[in-house]
């Protein structure tokens, strides 16, 4: 392996291309027309462009990828996260093109990318399983229309429909009455082809008020599988995590360790290479069941880097040239605690709703247990085509209490604006006592912050503030960049920078 | 010296003035009417401000500001009554047709962006006017969708 196509944007595809570069690896990036001017453009040695910023014909279009491929002489793919990366059609086209997929093989991505599959999977190799309904192999769309209504009153509603294929949320719906199924089949099989080009669902039984605790495997081409313990991932809004933490502070040493053997279990019965994740829900009453498996890096891989010490994408692709993992399941320790918080463009006062527009000032602060996994840039749009993620803000501390605190300071001094973020919500979230109390499951943000606004009256002392901005704005006494890290970030100056932001200071 | 003024919530016009102390160029120090503020330069050293719109974004403490011009009409959320872009974003499918009677809450046509879908309902009892858009149109936020008219107009029509 020596030089890997990217095939990701954002965050994600600038915390590959690091590593990548870290391992000594020449790297080729890939960008939609709306995405030319990114970090991940800059980062990388090459960069190539795919097209309209629609992602079936961007960051989905597999020929135009292999086309690049083979064009800037990668020999190996990495997808990230979303997009191609459970496509087992995609990982298939990539081995058959000469080119080793950072990822598992198609197989166990065709059998754990299909909840179903993988659901029958679980249950062979005794991992619990949610009671659910799907159309089997061979059955239509028509069977599962026709049956669902049966099937979900004898599951019992509440009942959750979702994709089969993907995950994040999309197409997923909870429907409380046997009035509401329809809607919900029609609208969720809408999502689920967008999204995944797919529109077959299936239902299941909605847990009240469980945590979603997963776990993190690894595993190597010579048979040999660690896990690096679990993620509680249970704060949510519109069923995408926006909070995570590991340890899980409702996971005792006893359910670790069964849950751990299960996810061992599940992802030996498909001979697992690469990084996964193994994701359950767990109960008030220390039950879990197995929810699905993700073939593939997660978003909040960080946390778990950070109570390990062990690199996720080194690992991915040091596993996918061959190497054998170096070290055994009793060198993984679990020290410390670490928490993400996903940065949204997105308005939490109006129902989540994604936000658009330009990041006018930027300032992402460093220090002591603060990391920061960035895709975004200053000037840069935030356009409508793609998950409103802009970037993971991750603390980690002596102990859980530590790393809330470092989150706190994370979270206040990080500065964005020109966009609207769920920036002072997190911070809301991080201050709550449910939240400094571990009190945290799936139903969180419903429960305990149902009606949220931000509090943004305006004192004489800000109207004060805000005319010395006025005041040095109009005379054009600003400064264009505050720091040597900004000014790396803005690249070469540019005429927006003088008229639209400006910061005094530096950090 | 600097100045300006806004409206408070009484509707009364507070007059803010800013004045550079001299010494070394060391402090503003600010009046917002009677009240004196006196902020050392680096005020900002924590802070940030840009101008967006004709509206003022500040963030202060880690909290953030919008301070919003008076007098020049808001881009979205204006209350004229019609259906709405709430976000920029695409037009999956519109379940409505011009003459089509709607109640308030009903499902209009269904809008996506970064790939989530969002509903837009009748603000209000109504006749579905004019639909001006298509599937698959790309939308801007706050771009008028549909133009409803009142269910007293009809019956009134001969």
């Amino acid at each position: 392996m020596d030089k890997l196509l990217i095939a990701n944007r954002g965050e994600i595809a600038v915390r590959i291309c690091r590593a990548a570069q870290e391992l000594g690896l020449r790297t080729v990036a890939v960008y939609s027309e709306v995405d030319r001017e990114s970090l991940h453009v800059r980062m990388a040695e090459e960069a190539y462009e795919l097209g309209p910023p629609e992602p079936l014909q961007s960051y989905l279009d597999q020929d135009r990828l292999l086309d690049i491929a083979r064009v800037s002489g990668a020999d190996a793919v990495h997808p990230g996260y979303g997009f191609l990366s459970e496509n087992a059609g995609f990982a298939a086209a990539c081995i058959d093109a000469g080119l080793i997929f950072v990822g598992p093989s198609p197989d166990a991505i065709r059998r754990m990318g299909s909840k179903i599959a993988s659901k029958a999977i679980a249950t062979q190799a005794e991992v619990p399983v949610i009671p659910g309904f799907s159309a089997g192999d061979g059955e239509h769309e028509t069977f599962f229309r026709q049956h669902a209504p049966g099937e979900a009153a004898r599951i019992g509603y509440p009942i959750l429909v979702k994709a089969s294929a993907g995950g994040g949320g999309k197409g997923m719906r909870i429907v409380e009455a046997p009035g509401d199924l329809q809607a919900a089949l029609e609208a969720g099989a809408r999502e689920a082809q967008q999204a995944f080009g797919d529109a077959t669902l299936m239902l299941e039984k909605y847990l009240t008020q469980p945590r979603h605790v997963e776990i993190q495997v690894l595993g190597d081409q010579h048979g040999h599988l660690v896990h690096l313990y679990e993620r509680e991932c249970s704060v949510q809004r519109r069923h995408q995590k926006i909070i995570e933490e590991s340890p899980s502070p409702a996971v005792t040493p006893d359910i670790r360790e069964q849950m751990a053997a299960a996810a061992l279990r599940l992802a030996g019965a498909v001979n697992y290479t690469g990084a996964g994740t193994v994701e359950f829900m767990l109960g008030p009453d220390g039950q879990f069941y197995f929810l699905e498996m993700n073939t593939r890096l997660q978003v909040e891989h960080p946390i778990t880097e950070l109570v390990t010490g062990i690199d996720l994408v080194h690992q991915q692709l040091r596993i996918a040239r061959g190497e054998p993992i170096a070290f055994g399941q009793s060198d993984i320790l679990q020290r410390g605690h670490a928490i993400e918080c996903r940065l949204y463009a997105e308005d939490p006062a109006r129902g989540f709703l994604p936000a658009t527009g330009k990041i006018a000032v930027l300032r992402e602060p460093s220090g002591p247990g603060r990391r920061i996994d960035s895709g975004i840039m200053v000037n840069a749009a935030v356009t409508p085509y793609y998950d409103p993620i802009l970037c993971k803000l991750v603390s980690y501390g002596y102990d859980r209490h530590e790393a809330i605190l470092r989150m706190q300071s994370l979270l206040r001094e990080y500065t964005l604006l020109g966009v609207t973020t769920n920036r002072q919500f997190l911070l809301d979230i991080l201050a709550s006592k449910p939240f400094a109390a571990g009190d945290t499951d799936t139903s969180f943000i419903d429960r305990h912050f149902p009606d949220w606004q931000p509090d943004a009256s305006i004192s004489a002392e800000i109207r004060a503030l805000a005319a010395v901005g006025e005041m040095l704005y109009r005379s054009g006494h600003f400064a264009a960049s505050a720091t040597a890290a900004d000014a790396v970030a803005e690249g070469p100056p540019s005429p927006w920078q003088r008229r639209d932001g400006w910061r005094i200071g530096g950090g | 010296m600097f100045s300006q003024s806004y409206m408070n919530e009484d509707n009364e016009q507070v007059k803010i003035q800013v004045t550079v102390v001299e010494e070394a160029f060391k402090r503003y120090r600010v009046t917002v009417g009677d009240t004196v503020f006196e902020f050392p330069a680096d005020v900002f050293y924590q802070a940030a401000f840009v101008k967006q719109g004709g509206d003022t974004l500040l963030q202060v403490n880690g909290k953030e500001y919008r301070i919003v011009e008076t007098g020049k009409p808001r881009k979205v959320g204006s209350d004229s009554g019609n259906p709405q872009a709430p976000m920029a974003g695409k037009i999956i499918q519109i379940l409505v047709a011009p003459g089509d009677e709607v109640k308030a809450g009903d499902v209009l046509l269904i809008l996506e962006a970064m790939k989530m879908e969002q509903q837009i309902q009748a603000p209000q009892d109504g006749v579905v006017d004019r639909i001006l858009c298509q599937e698959n149109d790309q939308v801007s936020a706050g771009a008028e969708l549909i133009v409803m008219r009142e269910m007293a107009e009809v019956s009134a029509a001969p």
